[in-house]
């Protein structure tokens, strides 16, 4: 039997789920180019489509990337290369008009942003030299010890309001990071690990000893918003809880009631929304701090977009990397310019 | 007979045809409304040549009329002005005919090319066959051609119980 004519493709599991979700054909990515195949890593799957492509990895979930996006990673070894696995579908800054197209797609390691005139990733550490302008900045971010101080201190006024005769100890460990976890509208972020210590005072009988383990995540919300909003929320999402007993005299109600205490903390006891002040945050997460992202949804600038933990647990804001829309591109590091200026808001914030 | 006359009842005759070849429900209210006794083309002419013209006319539409009722019973949908005339008739036909071609066209299934061809319906059948060339290498066998290929946006797709293969329409 002779071969057909012309080459068929064909779409499976995951990544056909994905593709459908898009609008398959007749959305942004266009008809199959290549069967699914494996990535050279030995470990994801990918199909490429006339306008982009969809990368499955276990750990991370189906992705789309494309445009001048795709094509910055792909110069960067797709998979195999600094950035890692997508782990969102690129999104789009929602502006008021048709132009100009900014768009980003986030990665395991780090962030490209493209528009026209090419793709650039953030941070400036994965940048080539020559699209460094010899220019380097380290990226914006705060330390996973930094973290552990923020989150502590939080934590230890909580505990300082309570009349339970309840306080936490000095000092805060640093229990470690979480990989990507799936997801397949966008993959679960890292967590970070923290472990406290605590007492019950009961008066004359010994005290009760109690440790907590929490794990963290670290994310941006924001409200309702038909373009690209200029204030985000940075939030952290209680992932993980654990009160156990640490010596002393072992009370089961106080391990309970430390456990309830932070719950509540993350949950209120009312329905959406929990905390009245920032009604973006959802049920499970407390609020950090406000971040704004200099987003203008006539112009196209923007400064700030998006938060990324890393492997050693530090939270990177990663900044758009771009010259704005209306400039031509100079001898100027945006990456730079931008790197800094959030650097600086990030020491107040501790 | 004269040769007027000749061509006259051949006319209606060939009319009848006409309107029954279109809609068959007319060729039974003809065969019951049989105009003239012995107007059957070749028979002797009927005596009364000074009547012929209105009853001709009578006869044409009253065989068209019992043919329009007839559908109307048969048929509760069936547009009785809209052929009312064998002109008429053909027309609409040939209109209903172009507009099921536009609807396939628009269907994706084929389109007629500049020459009259039907480039893109072998282009379907090409991608159909690419489609389940690819359904067998993947395992299915037999099903490889039991499943329907559908257009989509830029070509065609076979959905298989565990795969969606895709072939592009050029």
């Amino acid at each position: 039997m002779p071969p057909p004519s012309k080459p068929a493709f064909e779409v499976h599991g995951e990544i056909r789920a994905k593709y459908n979700a898009l609008g398959g054909a007749a959305g942004p990515l266009g008809l199959p180019m290549t069967d699914e195949s494996p990535s050279p890593d030995g470990v994801g799957k990918f199909n490429h489509f006339e306008r982009g492509s969809i990368y499955w990895s276990p750990r991370t979930g189906p992705m789309m990337v494309r445009g001048t996006v795709r094509d910055r990673w792909a110069a960067s070894g797709w998979e195999l290369g600094p950035l890692g696995y997508p782990v969102q579908d690129q999104h789009r800054m929602l502006l008021l008009g048709p132009s100009p197209l900014i768009e980003w797609c986030r990665f395991e390691h780090g962030l490209i942003a493209g528009d026209s005139r090419g793709g650039l990733p953030v941070p400036m550490a994965l940048q080539a030299p020559a699209e460094t302008l010899g220019r380097a900045a380290a990226p914006a971010l705060l330390s996973y010890a930094q973290l552990g101080t923020l989150f502590g201190a939080r934590l230890n006024a909580q505990f300082q309001a309570d009349p339970n005769n309840v306080a936490l100890r000095p000092g805060i460990e640093l229990t470690g990071v979480s990989d990507w976890q799936y997801g397949f509208w966008a993959s679960t972020p890292r967590s970070v690990g923290f472990r406290l210590r605590g007492f019950h005072d009961n008066g004359l009988a010994p005290d009760t000893n109690f440790v907590i383990d929490i794990r963290l995540r670290l994310e941006l919300v924001w409200g309702p918003s038909f373009t690209e909003p200029g204030n985000k929320t940075l939030v952290a999402v209680l992932d993980q809880l654990n009160v156990g007993h640490d010596g002393g005299l072992a009370l089961a109600q106080v391990y309970a009631s430390v456990e309830s205490g932070i719950t509540h903390a993350f949950y209120g006891s009312s329905a959406d929304p929990h905390d009245p002040d920032h009604p973006e945050v959802p049920s499970g997460a407390i609020y950090v701090t406000n971040v704004p992202t200099g987003a203008n949804a006539r112009t196209g600038e923007i400064d700030v977009l998006d938060v990324l933990v890393t492997r050693n647990g530090e939270l990177q804001v990663l900044v758009n990397p771009l010259t704005p829309p209306q400039q031509a591109l100079s001898a100027v590091s945006y990456t730079y310019l931008r790197q800094l200026g959030v650097q600086d808001a990030l020491d107040d914030l501790v | 007979m004269s040769d007027k006359k000749q061509s006259e009842d051949a006319a209606v005759e060939d009319a009848h045809v006409t309107a029954g070849d279109v809609y068959p429900f007319v060729k039974q209210a003809r065969d019951v409304a049989q105009p003239v006794p012995g107007h059957v083309r070749g028979m002797p002419p009927p005596a009364a040549p000074a009547t012929l013209r209105p009853l001709v006319t009578v006869t044409r539409q009253s065989v068209v009329a019992a043919g329009d009722q007839f559908n109307a019973m048969a048929h509760p949908g069936f547009d009785r002005a809209s052929v009312f005339a064998i002109g008429d008739r053909v027309q609409d036909s040939a209109g209903r005919s172009k507009a099921g071609l536009d609807r396939f066209i628009q269907d994706g299934a084929f389109a007629v090319d500049q020459h009259g061809g039907v480039s893109d319906y072998l282009d379907y059948l090409r991608a159909v066959e690419a489609i389940q060339a690819k359904a067998v290498t993947l395992g299915y066998g037999a099903q490889a051609k039991a499943i329907p290929i559908d257009t989509v946006p830029g070509g065609y797709v076979g959905r298989y119980e565990r795969n969606d293969i895709y072939a592009a329409a050029q």
